[in-house]
């Protein structure tokens, strides 16, 4: 079984995800994805990799696919570039001297391509930081299939 | 004794109260010693001026007792007249006459029968009247010793006069009285020689009471008796005394009595000029504390100012300070002052740094506990994944959740910053209870959260895996953890090699842990790893690159 996402895979699945699905909350159950919304190519960026392997399963089983986790600014710069994602989903803290924001900012601007920001709590300075470099959104953390599900409606 | 001071309940007041006190009590016994030293000069000055009057009293009288003395001798010489002895009157006459040319005065020779034998303010030969004062003439004949009559008017001049007389003798009787009549106005004259201020008036008054010469309005006074009061006052007095004047003035006086004629002779100061000097003296000691108090309440403002105005900034300055607002220095001119605003100042921005560093911990605090919930909680769901059975799935997480309690120990104790490596392996073996058949060996190597947490993670996962299936479940079994770096390269090697524990065997399908030794944790480094399952022991390796060590020097 092939739980790890690196940059040369492209994972495709869209599983039913009953693992994930049997650990959630009550309320919280994910709704089973919607086989005619679009599929998305997303790139996880987030160094604690319990995190990302969560995300990447809840994000497989709405129905999106993974083409990355990367866990520096730097990292996730380069994945952009070579996967081209329709949307990042963008932890802020990363490992490195550049955080999320920058790595937001730079690959809007080179690529075109937006940000959901995805944070735990974010302090008011940072979170206007965040702002200006015009996310697509924000997640906080941890992350549900709903609140994510939400989070990529609105945004794409 | 501030202290006991303050013990007692003294009111709290503003700073300009105590220096407006502060300044009365410098100020008001001054006042008091002034008001008592000028009351004192005062009293001095009106002794200096019963004194004077005392003094312009008796030389006066020594004054008129010479001219009497004079008028005596005179008379005397002129008894001594070859003329007179031979009762050549007409001879004694013009000698007489010659005599008394430049005087105010006549001389009359009188008999036993008091009748005028000669005045030379008639001419020789003229019929002259008897004299108008037998009784002194009585007493010359009587004691047979000059004399000093009390005021009489001239028979033959009309005028107000004294006569001094003196007895002539032939033998042992007394033949003759030689009298010289003086004119009143002669005594004024030597009253109005002593040059004394208006306001100043002296007098003398006869045996009678009458008074016979004035400084004053001489004519309108001369012969008018003087009041009894006054006279009995200054017959008896001793010294100054106080009383009204004849024109009903109140008076400061002082009486001698003439030893030649035995007379009063007075001076006396209208008392309205005294207290009119000394109120001059009041309006000017008034002036000048007056001025004192304007000049010195002034300058006491200024200064007051200069101190009160610096404290008040200061309380204002702690006052802010409680509203949690930033507190500037001054410069102003009180240093106590400038020394508290500094220090407030500076407690302020201390104040403000630490209430944004609280802030900024709570912030972080926050931030991490939510970020260490969402790790939880995807390891809850990947060791659910991995897990056959719900006891299994418990001991794996509840291990897990050890293992990462272990690393967050390590780094809360280093401030958020990181952990010693050697620190790290050391925790996570005695988490199983090896340490001591373990050997760690590397260079001091300070590691940022990341790399600590990671590599907990899979030293987490190694240590599990060797109590299961190798080097921790023998007794024998030991294990040597070793690294190296930063090398030339930039990266650090950190070695886990298991030795002389069961036989190993390579798992037939790797599982999660496995998973978390080789790839999760070198993604989450930007490094590299492998595992080893060699007969003699599970071997794993991993590189990472040195940004992950903050410090490579343990300071203990």
């Amino acid at each position: 079984m092939d739980l790890l996402a690196s940059h040369s895979q492209t994972a495709t699945l869209r599983l039913a995800a009953s693992a994930e699905h049997s650990s959630n909350p009550p309320g919280e159950q994910g709704d089973q994805p919607d086989l005619g919304a679009r599929s998305l190519r997303v790139l996880i960026v987030e160094d604690e990799f319990f995190i990302s392997l969560h995300t990447k399963q809840l994000l497989q089983a709405l129905g999106h696919s993974v083409v990355g986790i990367a866990v520096s600014a730097d990292q996730a710069i380069d994945f952009a570039e070579q996967e081209r994602p329709d949307v990042v989903l963008m932890d802020i803290r990363l490992v490195g001297s550049r955080d999320g924001i920058e790595a937001a900012d730079e690959i809007r601007a080179r690529l075109g391509i937006g940000s959901i920001f995805v944070t735990a709590n974010t302090d008011t300075r940072t979170r206007q930081r965040a702002l200006a470099s015009q996310p697509l959104g924000f997640l906080e953390k941890p992350l549900t299939e709903q609140r994510l599900k939400l989070g990529l409606s609105k945004a794409v | 004794m501030p202290e006991r001071l303050f013990n007692h309940r003294v009111p709290p007041q503003r700073i300009r109260t105590f220096l407006v006190l502060f300044a009365l009590a410098l100020t008001l016994p001054l006042i008091g010693l002034a008001v008592l030293a000028f009351n004192q000069l005062a009293g001095l000055e009106e002794e200096e001026t019963e004194r004077r009057v005392l003094q312009v009293a008796q030389s006066l009288v020594d004054d008129v007792d010479r001219e009497l003395d004079r008028a005596t001798i005179t008379l005397e010489t002129l008894a001594t007249s070859v003329s007179l002895a031979n009762n050549d009157l007409a001879a004694f006459h013009e000698q007489a006459s010659r005599a008394l040319m430049r005087d105010k005065a006549g001389i009359l020779l009188v008999d036993r029968s008091f009748q005028q034998l000669l005045n030379t303010r008639a001419a020789y030969g003229t019929t002259l009247p008897r004299t108008v004062d037998p009784a002194t003439v009585q007493r010359v004949f009587d004691t047979k010793q000059p004399h000093v009559s009390d005021l009489i008017v001239g028979i033959v001049s009309g005028r107000p006069l004294i006569n001094v007389e003196v007895p002539i003798l032939v033998g042992e009787e007394v033949r003759y009285v030689l009298i010289m009549a003086l004119d009143a106005t002669r005594l004024e004259q030597l009253l109005q020689s002593q040059r004394l201020d208006p306001q100043w008036i002296t007098g003398i008054t006869d045996n009678k009471g009458i008074i016979v010469a004035r400084s004053e309005r001489h004519a309108d006074f001369v012969g008018k008796p003087l009041p009894p009061d006054l006279l009995e006052q200054s017959r008896t007095a001793q010294g100054v005394f106080r009383t009204k004047s004849v024109a009903g003035q109140g008076i400061l006086r002082a009486t001698v009595r003439s030893r030649t004629a035995g007379w009063l002779v007075s001076a006396t100061v209208q008392v309205a000029h005294l207290e009119a000097s000394r109120r001059r003296g009041h309006l000017f000691a008034g002036a000048m504390i007056g001025t004192s108090l304007v000049l010195g309440a002034a300058l006491a403002y200024i200064f007051a100012t200069f101190m009160s105005h610096p404290l008040e900034s200061a309380t204002r300055s702690a006052m802010a300070i409680g509203l949690g607002k930033r507190v500037e220095p001054i410069k102003s001119p009180l240093i106590e002052a400038n020394t508290v605003i500094e220090a407030l100042s500076t407690a302020s921005l201390e104040l403000k740094r630490r209430q944004e560093h609280a802030a900024f911990l709570m912030g972080e605090l926050a931030h991490r506990a939510k970020n260490q919930l969402a790790v939880v909680k995807g390891m809850a769901l990947q060791t659910a994944r991995q897990s056959a059975t719900v006891d299994e799935l418990v001991e794996q997480l509840s291990q897990r959740i050890q293992g990462l309690a272990e690393s967050q120990d390590l780094m809360v104790r280093q401030n958020w910053q990181g952990a010693w490596l050697a620190d790290l392996v050391k925790a996570h073996l005695d988490l199983f209870g090896a340490s001591s058949r373990a050997r760690i060996e590397g260079p001091p190597l300070f590691l940022n959260a990341n790399a600590v947490q990671n590599i907990g993670f899979a030293l987490h996962e190694l240590a599990t895996n060797a109590s299961k299936y190798g080097a921790i479940k023998s007794p024998q079994g030991r294990i040597l953890v070793t690294w190296r770096g930063p090398e030339e390269d930039g990266r650090i090697r950190l070695d886990w090699v298991e030795r002389d524990g069961p036989l190993v065997q390579t798992p037939k399908r790797p599982g999660f842990g496995s998973l978390v030794m080789t790839d999760l944790v070198a993604q989450a480094l930007q490094g590299t790893a492998t595992l080893d399952f060699s007969p003699e022991g599970a071997r794993w390796h991993l590189e990472f690159p040195a940004s992950h060590a903050l410090a490579s020097t343990h300071n203990g």
